[in-house]
């Protein structure tokens, strides 16, 4: 096949035009940690669109009571945001999860996005705050959609080839509520996750019961999900023992009518009990995101 | 496509095919074998350089994305033929055995020590967690990170 045309906007009006000459066949590129793996399969593209050269797609930003985020921000900007981690420390948390120190500094949370891999880190944590996404189309006009109206399945979003994403945002986390996001996968870094679920969760004034509960999974389904079913398990119900092991045994029961014919259904029936127990003491750790300090580094 | 770059702090002006990745680039039309290729999917960092201060996976980079950007690779550690404190630290140390991942090593090691001079352990465990080696069983790479550390910049 012929070498693909490449062009880099510099501007989001080049970047329209360059979306004007995008086909199916036509790719955006961001960091390229997974697309330059994705290709091998997808064939050469017939046109490379290069956005890593907008700068101005990079910032995180609380504006109008929102926080905004560029897509072309990268994974270590995330992790390092002392803002992010006071108002969002569940997006924190997963940034800091994604690859190596090495794909962190060239990953980008639109790349992330935009790939859908069933098991991307940020998608989960994009969820359970509501994130909504700013997309560009060949007119030049940005049009905001929920994220969960971009996942269609593993591997695929439903932006057509002549949009792009350009941000992100979400309202942060209100006073009193806790966040937390974890991961199992076979090491510590640059790992695939495995299981993965982020969750915010608000206890009542005494801290004796949980007035709230949101939480979304990734790595089960071929796109991640919020479950109303599992959060359901946790709302009014008293901070004991009891509560986590009926939490636990929501989470298997919910793998188990998510996917029934896997093979890997026996694995993660268990493995998901481990990870309610992560999630609960990430949860139970996250007071001082309550109190607006600071998060310790995981 | 003409792609201007500067690697080791020479510029540098070449014709490259757009989706050619930068360690193809680097190997083939300059020559830098220094660049190691092990896993070719961002698991094992042995072909790590740093882009811009940052550490990054050679493999997984589109040479094109360098465009007007400055990278270093292991060649550049050296100077008229003398090796950089962090390379002799790990001599001395025998953070080397085959050696396969070293050049990715030095170079996740480099862009750690240049943002943050004096590292912890922990933070000298994070920084090359994204680097695999089979031999050493990395204490004593990460021993002789800490030592060049403890000697002030490596460069």
């Amino acid at each position: 096949m012929n070498e693909p045309e490449f062009i880099a906007p510099r501007n989001l009006a080049n970047l329209a035009a360059a979306l004007r000459c995008a086909t199916p066949d036509s790719r955006l590129v961001a960091g390229g940690t997974d697309l330059m793996l994705r290709l091998l399969a997808l064939g050469r593209p017939d046109l490379l669109i290069d956005l890593s050269g907008l700068r101005e797609l990079s910032f995180i930003r609380q504006e109008g009571g929102l926080i905004r985020i560029g897509a072309l921000t990268t994974f270590a900007e995330l992790q390092r945001d002392v803002m992010l981690a006071a108002h969002a420390g569940v997006l924190s948390r997963a940034a800091a999860h994604v690859g190596s120190v090495q794909i962190r500094n060239i990953a980008t949370l639109g790349g992330n996005v935009a790939n859908a891999s069933p098991c991307a880190d940020s998608i989960p944590a994009l969820l359970v705050l509501d994130a909504e996404v700013g997309v560009l189309n060949r007119a030049g006009n940005v049009e905001r959609r929920p994220l969960r109206d971009l996942l269609a399945e593993a591997g695929k979003t439903t932006l057509g080839p002549d949009e792009a994403i350009v941000d992100f945002s979400f309202v942060p986390l209100a006073e009193g509520q806790r966040s937390a996001f974890v991961k199992i996968g076979v090491r510590s870094s640059v790992a695939v996750a495995k299981l993965s679920a982020a969750m915010i969760v608000k206890l009542d004034a005494a801290r004796r019961s949980i007035a709230e509960a949101k939480i979304a999974f990734g790595s089960i389904a071929p796109a991640a999900f919020v479950d109303e079913g599992v959060a359901a398990v946790l709302r009014d119900q008293p901070v004991n023992h009891d509560t986590v092991e009926a939490f636990a045994t929501a989470c298997s029961n919910m793998v188990s009518r998510s996917i029934p014919e896997r093979s890997s259904l026996p694995y993660k029936w268990h493995a998901v009990r481990g990870l309610a127990h992560d999630l609960w003491s990430a949860i139970q750790g996250a007071h001082h995101e309550e109190c607006g300090n600071e998060h310790r580094d995981q | 496509m003409l792609l201007n770059t500067v690697v080791n702090g020479t510029a540098v002006s070449l014709d490259v095919v757009p989706d050619a990745r930068l360690i193809d680039v680097l190997r083939n039309a300059l020559g830098m074998t220094g660049t190691k290729e092990g896993c070719a999917e961002g698991e094992c960092g042995a072909c790590t350089v740093v882009i811009d201060g940052a550490a990054v996976n050679a493999c997984l980079v589109f040479a094109a994305q360098v465009q007007g950007k400055s990278v270093l690779t292991v060649e550049g550690l050296s100077s008229a033929g003398q090796l950089n404190a962090l390379q002799k630290k790990f001599i001395e140390n025998g953070a080397v055995q085959c050696g396969f991942c070293t050049p990715g090593i030095l170079m996740s090691a480099t862009a750690l020590l240049a943002r943050n001079p004096k590292p912890s352990q922990e933070e000298i465990r994070r920084a090359l967690a994204g680097n695999l080696c089979r031999c050493t069983g990395y204490a004593a790479i990460i021993k002789a990170v800490a030592a060049a550390a403890d000697e002030g910049r490596p460069t």
